[in-house]
């Protein structure tokens, strides 16, 4: 029962979430040199990282999100797990307003990042969950059930009371995993997941991520530079440039968009979804 | 280096609260006997100023090498032929003017609370600086190699630089400590160098008369000149088995 | 409440966890400060002792000493893990990772320095007991005034560390906050010159320390040195101080939840 979905609402409608034309302005401040004087000045500077974005994010789904670097994918991230307020638009999740509810939103989601960040490597792994359960207000048994089924699950029971200095890059994957599902949340928001890990170890990674979403029925936003892993992994894609989304479907229908055109198909192959990613960034940005 | 100044300063101001404020200038014979009449904050400022050079000298030679291979670019020194004392002097010489700055600001300080440092500007004061800081250089080419050995800056540094502060005599006679301490304070060049530098400074003596004290200094800088070569020959078989093995 | 209690014994946990057997610890916070304690020791050797202000012997400047070292340690030992950790959950992405949880951040900065007071401080307060007891300060008939300035000690210093834990977790360098709380507290909070001896505009700059409070309350319970200004202004400055440093924490921290809100940022500036 401990990886079960807590909260599973009936009404298919509000099992997601939905955010209808995201904006976030960030404010910069520059430090400019005046022709006259010793002293530079600061300038404030609008940066538009986010300029218009609507998606939902349905549970039982792993939805993509996919872009050049600086396209706005992390800002989206971080506005859609309630880091962040967007600067306007609206985001609700199973029908609550995430934007005034955030601590409630924050009780149900989890942010999974790659790379050996966000441990604490002098810890053990049993030890680390502990205290990343303790924040989100788990206790006694019930904590030590989690930690145990989590361990269970993500092939990390032998290891449990080894400091996370000793452990393999793998290894500390596996544990970030455990960590962002410790709050057993509805939702999970993961970056590049499989970032600088070997292709057994990505392989393992992908069939968890898809365990979570398909059998356990969370919802995932899931963003990546390996196309080839959101092509096995998602359910629906969003390609992001410049903080708006300038093409989405599903992988057919995103490569189904290049399938007639002469000057990307130059075989008789269909068009991977590589090449499409490209075509549309070229074709947006031309 | 404000942070340096700051503790500098603040060994000063410390004594100064304690002399004015609360003991009204009411010291003991002892002192007047350990320390040859000397005044009391001019005494305590030639300690702590000498002091400030010290750590300086050897917090700016002894982390040198490590700060290297923290960074990365020990691997490309290593690779070249330069020769190695060439590269402390280096060192020695770019931190010397900052270190003086430091040594400057102390004694400012130290002479707007009533220290009397009227022969600072001497032949005699300068050329027992210039002897502090190479035994100071000398004992932070050991230090260095210590330092990469225990692959340590903050412990190391501490330990030493509080260590120095308790058995070196700079805020008060050596004769109070007990006398275990005062043969361990013995191998500190810091130690022979304060009692020279107040020698100097306080009753004008010439350097003639403290040929013990600046063969103490020699010697001490050999001995830790010694040790820092032989040492640093090892680390550094060892360092390019470990960088480039 | 009891999310709030969950939250802060995991800080604890974590704390001891983390720290556990560090040569760091033992280092900073017991050679270091016995070193130094030693040092300020023979720094008044120089001086005739005349029982001006309850100082009237070697054995008499122990105790006053030893108190004072006692409580500047568990002070002290606030400002250096709250400094130290904030780097290491910032380097370690750990303090990311921390905000994205609904936990409450006063009880994240309460739970830091209580750990790191029960952790780090232990071993020189265990010195400067023995030492009080050597000197006679602490006897059989008083000793039941040792875990009240312990308890007075554990109070007063998560308060402050709390605030230092808000100060450095929300800012990209606080380190000048070593500089001004190291020195100048040391000096002004009377750890080592008694407060009362300093001219009139240092014994105003000594009333913003919490730490000359505690210090005076300390040394008056165990009769070290009466405070000129009487125990109860001594005991109202204290819990002045303490109310004043929890308003600025939980001003800091809703402050910094703002900020990050809207840059996502865990840092002013």
């Amino acid at each position: 029962m401990y990886g079960a979905v807590k909260g599973r609402l009936e009404d298919q409608d509000a099992r997601k979430i939905i955010a209808q034309h995201l904006v976030k302005d960030y404010i910069l401040k520059e430090k400019i040199m005046e022709k006259s004087g010793l002293f530079g000045r600061k300038q404030k500077r609008v940066i538009h990282a986010v300029k218009d974005i609507s998606l939902e994010i349905p549970q039982e789904k792993i939805i993509g999100v996919l872009g050049i670097n600086g396209a706005g994918k992390t800002t989206t991230i971080r506005m859609l797990a309630s880091i962040i307020a967007p600067t306007s638009g609206s985001l609700t999740m199973n029908g609550v307003d995430a934007v005034k509810n955030h601590l409630w939103i924050k009780e149900r989601i989890n942010v999974i990042s790659g790379g050996e960040r966000n441990l604490y490597w002098r810890l053990t792994a049993k030890e680390n969950l502990r205290y990343f359960g303790s924040l989100y207000g788990l206790s006694g048994v019930d904590l030590d059930k989690r930690i145990a089924y989590l361990l269970r699950t993500v092939g990390l029971e032998e290891a449990a009371n080894v400091p996370v200095e000793r452990y393999s890059k793998g290894m500390k994957q596996r544990l970030q995993i455990a960590r962002g599902l410790i709050n057993d949340p509805i939702y999970l928001f993961m970056d590049e997941p499989t970032l600088g890990l070997d292709i057994v170890i990505a392989k393992e990674i992908r069939n968890l991520v898809s365990d979570l979403a398909h059998k356990e029925g969370r919802g995932i936003l899931l963003t990546t530079h390996y196309i080839s892993e959101a092509e096995e992994l998602c359910d629906y894609i969003y390609i992001l440039d410049k903080g708006r989304i300038i093409a989405e479907g599903t992988k057919e229908q995103l490569k189904g968009l290049l399938a007639y055109e002469p000057k990307v198909v130059t075989s008789v192959q269909e068009p991977s979804l590589e090449e499409a990613l490209i075509e549309i960034i070229n074709r947006c940005n031309s | 280096m404000v942070s340096r100044i700051v503790t500098g300063v603040t060994q000063i101001i410390f004594p100064y609260f304690m002399y004015h404020y609360y003991i009204h200038g009411n010291l003991n014979s002892e002192f007047h006997e350990y320390a040859n009449g000397a005044d009391y904050m001019t005494y305590v400022v030639l300690g702590s100023a000498l002091n400030v050079l010290a750590v300086s000298t050897l917090m700016n030679i002894g982390r040198a090498l490590i700060t290297e291979l923290r960074e990365g670019t020990l691997e490309t020194l290593l690779m070249t032929p330069m020769p190695r004392y060439a590269y402390f002097c280096g060192c020695l010489l770019e931190q010397t003017a900052r270190a003086l700055l430091e040594f400057g600001a102390v004694t400012a300080v130290g002479a707007l609370v009533g220290a009397d440092l009227g022969y600072l500007f001497s032949v005699r004061a300068a050329a027992v600086i210039l002897l502090a800081v190479f035994s100071f250089f000398c004992m932070g080419i050991a230090l260095s190699s210590l330092m990469l050995y225990t692959r340590d800056t903050y412990l190391t540094q501490n330990t030493l630089f509080i260590t120095m502060n308790l058995v070196c005599g700079i805020m008060y006679p050596l004769q109070y400590l007990p006398a275990g301490l005062q043969y361990a304070a013995q191998i500190f060049p810091l130690t022979p160098a304060v009692s020279l530098f107040r020698n100097v400074m306080i009753e004008n003596q010439s350097l003639s008369v403290n040929q013990l004290l600046i063969w103490q200094i020699v010697l001490l800088s050999g001995v830790y000149l010694l040790i820092g070569t032989v040492w640093y020959k090892k680390m550094e078989l060892k360092l390019v088995e470990s960088i480039f093995g | 409440m009891k999310k709030f209690l969950i939250v802060m014994k995991a800080e604890i946990t974590k704390q001891q966890q983390h720290d556990y057997h560090s040569a760091y610890v033992y280092f900073s916070l017991l050679i270091w400060p016995i070193l130094g304690f030693f040092e300020v020791y023979y720094a008044y050797k120089p001086f005739e002792l005349t029982d001006y202000m309850g100082i009237e012997d070697g054995k008499t400047l122990l105790a006053f000493l030893g108190t004072g070292f006692m409580a500047y340690t568990c002070f002290w030992s606030m400002v250096q893990n709250a400094w130290s950790m904030a780097n290491q959950e910032r380097r370690g992405g750990t303090l990311e990772i921390a905000s994205l949880t609904p936990a409450s951040r006063l009880a994240m900065s309460y739970g830091r320095a209580l750990g790191a007071l029960i952790q780090e401080v232990w071993m020189f307060v265990c010195f400067c007991g023995f030492l009080l007891m050597y000197t006679k300060t602490i006897r059989w008939d008083n000793l039941f005034l040792l875990p009240a300035v312990l308890l007075l000690l554990i109070i007063s210093s998560t308060v402050w560390g709390g605030m230092l834990n808000a100060v450095f977790l929300f800012s990209r360098d606080a380190s000048i906050v070593m500089d001004v709380f190291d020195m100048p507290m040391t000096l002004f909070s009377g750890t080592r010159v008694p407060v009362d001896s300093f001219p009139c505009w240092a014994r105003i700059v000594s009333m913003v320390f919490p730490l000359t409070y505690c210090i005076n309350i300390i040394r008056f319970a165990l009769h070290i040195q009466k405070s000129s200004r009487g125990w109860q202004a001594e005991i109202l400055g204290l819990l002045i101080c303490l109310g004043v440093m929890t308003a600025v924490t939980v001003f800091l921290i809703g402050r910094a939840e703002r900020h990050n809100r809207e840059t996502g940022e865990l840092q002013f500036y």
